[in-house]
């Protein structure tokens, strides 16, 4: 599904069916994650927002441990030269280079990226 | 303050510098080279000194990973060491580069909107000037300020000096 960037709205919200919501530049074909009304590449205003069933590499990741709660993992995945940051599901078990998919959002509005897997 | 406050000091900038990436950490390629690498090294050579050189350094301090990676742009490490600096050498008044000798926003709650000029410039001020009592660098005559916007999105350098 693509489609025009002032409908970004109901695109980014595609991580809930397991997708990865992004932008897309029509004038240079660069991929990007956060919205923008200008690709940050060539900035160009002809942006389209779109949504794909894809998987990505863990490419970074902490675990933040608190006092009164259990650990939470954020991690930096690469979806092909797509860069995206996002809560992990599980704080346990994580490896840079492992295949994650999107699995939801989280509350803070960033997606949930589940390992899938495989560990390449 | 100590009994000279009241009474009249003038410190001038030396030199300015500002730099700044909109992208977000995620996107950057290399995450630990920031715009604070533009901006110190530039207002730096334009004041004609280096960071080892100033009397006093004070960096913009939200969080302390931001302290390593101005302490890197600055030249006083290289980069990815900035821990190790912080490891192997003081940063209080007697030592040979201080830093933060207030103990910089991470000392006073980082106060919104006073953090950069009521917290770091500030103690720039008041240390040219020789109000700074127990903190004092002895005969400090230049500082090197730096101040960190956004997400490490933006910083801005100024380099003073005591007249
Ligand atoms: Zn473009």
């Amino acid at each position: 599904m693509s489609r025009a960037a002032g409908d970004r709205g109901e695109v980014y919200g595609a991580e809930r069916s397991g997708l990865l919501p992004y932008c897309v530049c029509n004038m240079c074909g660069h991929r990007f994650f956060l919205p923008r009304a200008h690709c940050p590449a060539c900035l160009s205003s002809d942006v389209s927002v779109t949504a794909s069933d894809v998987t990505g590499k863990l490419v970074a990741f902490t675990v933040i441990r608190r006092v009164f709660s259990e650990p939470v993992a954020v991690g930096i995945a690469d979806f092909g030269g797509l860069l995206v940051h996002g809560n992990m599901t599980t704080a346990e078990g994580l490896a840079v280079g492992m295949e994650v998919r999107v699995a939801g959002a989280s509350t803070s509005g960033s997606p949930l990226l589940a390992p899938a897997g495989r560990t390449t | 303050m100590s009994s000279s406050a009241g009474s009249d000091c003038s410190v001038s900038i030396l030199s300015y510098s500002e730099a700044h990436d909109p992208r977000p950490l995620f996107e950057r390629p290399e995450m630990l080279k920031t715009p604070a690498h533009r901006s110190i090294p530039s207002a730096m050579s334009a004041a004609g000194v280096s960071a080892g050189k100033v009397d006093l350094v004070m960096l913009y301090d939200a969080f302390t990973t931001m302290v390593m990676l101005e302490v890197e742009a600055a030249g006083l490490a290289e980069r990815g060491k900035g821990w190790k600096y912080a490891e192997e050498n003081s940063f209080g008044p007697e030592s040979s580069t201080p830093i933060n000798t207030n103990g910089g926003t991470l000392n006073t709650t980082q106060p919104a909107f006073m953090s950069g000029g009521g917290v770091i410039l500030h103690e720039a001020l008041e240390q040219l000037c020789g109000r700074a009592g127990r903190r004092q660098v002895k005969g400090a005559q230049r500082a090197m300020v730096n101040a960190i916007g956004g997400i490490m999105n933006h910083s801005t350098t100024i380099v003073l000096g005591g007249v």
